[in-house]
């Protein structure tokens, strides 16, 4: 396919069912070739669910790739049996890489998604031994946030979280998270009134500044501290937006609008990776 | 031992606060400190230092709840991956002596480093690591359970079996933090 352009495939894949976007990913996935047998690897385990090979590009010398047999391009297309398994050997994993290696830690990371750093399109779990001061630098950079963001994201995410293990949250708890929700929606409003007012605002300023014509230094001033909720009105927009093309599992999100909806569509996730 | 994981999931005010999930074997926290803009942490509730004293059937259910986690912040938040981090020991940037699994949203160049430099390994050192490794892999850790047999079984019994090699050097460790 070289004289495909990039724009061209990802119109395809677009187009694709899930089940041909499968095959096609299956074909381009170097480690399904590897699995197969078609590509050399340093394989070290391998059973009838899971596979296990040295990377060769490791950030440490002993970081172990596992992957399932059965190629999924993000976590949560894994079944829940292959992903406890998968857990099981990587405990075992880290075991040996701290008995044969002499590591004094293991790392344990999954990359879901490219903004995530994936790069192969094929799910994996990275194991990397770890040496004291080896200067591998997947340390956790901690931020401070405010309360109320952290309370927004709370609020979105449990429940979401009851929502998928089909817990029914006790009043009270519904109760706060409702209130949360709408004390999210009510500033969504807010904001959008005063971005409204701020609009006819500067119209009006802009309107004076053409009769007047001679431009004040002020107008200039005030100009640039409105820019600021202009943006924040930007953003919203592309949350509408994102809304829109969002197929997934509409049905069981009711009563909670807007805590559910404006989520990623995780096919989309893996388009991408199959276009890498 | 002194943990603080261990006092907040038992200080049913300061739970609260934070938990986004509960049953009987984790707990699932946001963190208040995050590393993007939604950071949630994955406990056991008995308190395991490291991922090798933690029992099959827990660590199995743990990353169920990882990944539901993950999927619900894929759902709820409008972001385009999520990292599942394990730091497991102090040179694996372990912060507290209670093991942990880190779901962290991502965005599109948010700007968060959880990536690394790849090193070039000469072929004999990788032909040395992989004999290592084969070698030791039958001999040590814990049995392989296989996806059909007892994945949901009722009795959370910890087994224990293998794998609690007493002391293990990476606890002693975290015991001389101060």
């Amino acid at each position: 396919m070289p004289s495909e352009t990039q724009e061209e495939l990802m119109e395809r894949v677009k187009k694709m069912t899930p089940e041909e976007l499968l095959e096609f990913q299956k074909n381009r996935c170097i480690f399904c070739q590897i699995i197969a047998g078609k590509v050399q690897s340093k394989k070290i385990y391998e059973d009838d669910k899971v596979f296990a090979i040295l990377d060769i590009n490791p950030a440490n010398p002993g970081h172990i790739l596992l992957m399932p047999k059965e190629h999924y391009a993000i976590m949560p297309q894994v079944p829940e049996d292959i992903l406890g398994h998968l857990s099981t050997i990587t405990k075992k994993i880290c075991n040996i890489a701290l008995k044969a290696l002499g590591a004094k830690g293991t790392n344990v990371l999954i990359q879901n998604g490219v903004a995530a750093g994936q790069k192969s399109q094929h799910f994996m779990i990275h194991i990397i031994p770890r040496m004291e001061n080896d200067g591998i630098g997947l340390f956790l950079d901690r931020k401070q946030i405010t309360e109320n963001d952290y309370n927004t994201v709370k609020g979105r995410l449990s429940s979401k979280v009851n929502e998928i293990f089909g817990i029914e949250p006790d009043v009270k708890e519904a109760d706060i998270i409702n209130e949360t929700v709408k004390d999210i929606e009510d500033a969504d409003k807010e904001l959008a009134k005063e971005n409204e007012e701020i609009e006819k605002l500067q119209k009006e300023i802009e309107g004076e500044k053409e009769s007047e014509r001679k431009p004040q230094p002020e107008t200039e001033k005030e100009k640039k501290e409105l820019e600021n909720p202009k943006e924040e009105a930007k953003d919203e927009d592309k949350d509408d937006d994102a809304e829109s093309n969002t197929p997934v599992e509409e049905e069981d999100s009711d009563d909670d609008d807007d805590s559910g909806d404006n989520g990623t569509n995780l096919d989309d996730i893996a388009k991408v990776l199959g276009v890498r | 031992m002194d943990c603080k994981i261990c006092t907040i999931i038992g200080n049913k005010q300061q739970f609260d606060r934070v938990r986004i999930y509960q049953d009987d074997i984790c707990v699932g926290l946001l963190s208040t400190r995050p590393a993007s803009l939604a950071h949630a942490i994955v406990f056991p509730r008995k308190h395991y230092t490291i991922m090798e004293q933690v029992p099959d059937e827990e660590l199995m259910h743990i990353f169920e709840v990882c990944n539901k986690i993950s999927r619900a912040m894929f759902e709820s938040l409008n972001i385009q991956g999520t990292n599942i981090l394990v730091q497991n020991g102090l040179p694996a940037g372990q912060e507290e002596p209670h093991f942990s699994v880190n779901i962290i949203a991502r965005q599109e160049n948010d700007g968060i480093k959880l990536d690394w430099q790849p090193k070039q390994l000469q072929q004999e050192e990788m032909s040395t690591v992989e004999l290592q490794y084969k070698k030791l892999f039958d001999e040590v850790g814990t049995k392989v359970i296989h996806p059909e047999q007892n994945l949901k079984t009722e009795d959370k019994k910890a087994d224990i079996t293998d794998d609690g090699d007493e002391e293990n050097y990476l606890v002693k460790y975290f015991n001389k933090i101060p």
